[in-house]
């Protein structure tokens, strides 16, 4: 599913990271290690397309990408309940679960996510109409990983995605890692020794 | 179809953000009005000339307009949104979704400052469909030329400086035209001037419209 060839990141004359060789199949869920600087949040930006490496290649056979990042912030100007519904627009979410709602297709909360599913699933919807710049960096977080994987991608990439959150915020986390593994692949970066034992494999720069 | 609903939701995300914090329209509106204040004092007694009244009019109008035009692109690098909307939004949405925003902004800058212009520079005005059409011509050219010209400043360090150093140049064969079509509008009678500077308005649209969608995606780098 995605494949890492001799993968190499420079800035001017600095090294990040050279010659990543990776290969990652469906259904699993890769901790992406390495000390600061050791080019984690670039590896992750390259392989969403984001960022050009300097050598190398990135093989990646679906299109379909969610990614959270604690150094990206949303839309401070919109309410919580805006930023979702602009990115629903942006997948067609919204449209394509009212849709299967009104065929009244078997389906559920969690594979066919509508706004308010979302909000409840996230503990997000005591702060709905909260703008997104006045919430804490832990709200925040969880809006992020609201934003990353209410389409369901097949590539979910994670920056620090633990970072922030609290107990709560963790078995949410989980849970939507294990669902990922059902669906597709995930890199989450991170410098937890015990968040990266939790993952299948680890990729260490 | 899905392109267009992604491009109207880039559209409705960008006003309701403007709305809320108003840095682009305020800037605009507060510069289109402030001017003509300022110029009616100054030519309190002066019967100017067709030529200059329309050659005031689209200096007061580009201006105003530099100074908003650039945020549609620059809050995005600023706010570290850019590659939210690279990652979930085709580049054509984006291009589409920040032309219709920028035309709605020029839109709604120019109703607030092309009345106060004409009332308070006594501008005897002969033409007033015709000055609706070259402003509305202008209006798309300048959405279409700063959408593109937006892209590719964001990304530098000097956005706001960048954009209107390279706008100037690139929108110098349509403020002529704009100008030459709109002092007509101002004329005892219509100019021979007016319908070719039009054709030529026209032209540019077209031209501009045709260059931005091929190379827009290379500047967002998408």
């Amino acid at each position: 599913m995605l494949t890492l060839t001799n993968l190499t990141k420079r800035y001017g004359y600095r090294q990040v990271f050279r010659d990543v060789n990776c290969k990652i199949e469906s259904g699993q869920i890769i901790a992406v290690t390495g000390r600061n600087g050791a080019g984690k949040s670039t590896l992750l930006r390259i392989v969403a397309g984001l960022l050009r490496p300097s050598a190398g290649k990135v093989l990646l056979t679906e299109t379909h990408i969610g990614l959270a990042a604690p150094d990206a912030p949303l839309y401070r100007e919109l309410t919580v309940q805006e930023n979702l519904q602009f990115f629903a627009k942006a997948n067609n979410v919204e449209a394509a679960s009212r849709r299967l709602i009104k065929r009244r297709d078997a389906i559920s909360t969690k594979t066919a996510p509508d706004i308010e599913n979302v909000l409840e699933r996230f503990h997000l919807t005591p702060r709905r109409h909260d703008l997104a710049g006045d919430l804490s960096s832990g709200w925040r977080a969880r809006l992020q990983l609201a934003v990353a994987t209410f389409a369901a991608p097949k590539v979910l990439l994670l920056d620090e995605p633990a970072a922030n959150l609290d107990e709560a915020g963790h078995a949410l986390l989980w849970e939507l890692l294990d669902e990922q593994r059902q669906r597709g692949i995930a890199l989450v970066a991170t410098n937890d020794t015990r968040e990266a034992a939790r993952c299948d494999r680890a990729l260490v720069l | 179809m899905k392109m267009l609903h992604a491009a109207w939701a880039v559209f409705e995300k960008d006003w309701r953000s403007e709305w809320r914090t108003k840095a682009g329209l305020s800037t605009s509106i507060l510069f289109a009005v402030a001017t003509p204040i300022a110029l009616s004092f100054t030519m309190v007694r002066q019967k100017m000339s067709p030529e200059i009244t329309g050659g005031l009019l689209w200096t007061v109008l580009l201006f105003a307009a530099l100074l908003g035009l650039s945020r549609a692109f620059v809050k995005e690098e600023e706010n570290g949104t850019a590659w939210l909307l690279r990652l979930h939004f085709p580049a054509d949405a984006i291009m589409l979704g920040k032309t219709f925003f920028n035309f709605s902004l020029l839109l709604l800058m120019q109703i607030a400052a092309v009345p106060l212009f004409l009332i308070l520079l006594n501008v005897h005005l002969t033409q007033p469909v015709l000055l609706l059409l070259a402003l509305l011509l202008g209006d798309i050219g300048l959405a279409i030329t700063s959408t593109l010209l937006g892209a590719l400043a964001a990304s530098a360090r000097s956005r706001g400086a960048l954009f209107a150093a390279i706008a100037i140049p690139v929108l110098l064969p349509l403020l002529v035209c704009a100008t030459t079509a709109t002092s007509a509008c101002f004329a005892s009678s219509i100019a021979g001037t007016y319908w070719p500077a039009m054709q030529i308005l026209i032209g540019f649209d077209l031209a501009m419209a045709a260059c931005v969608w091929m190379l827009f995606g290379i500047a967002w780098g998408s």
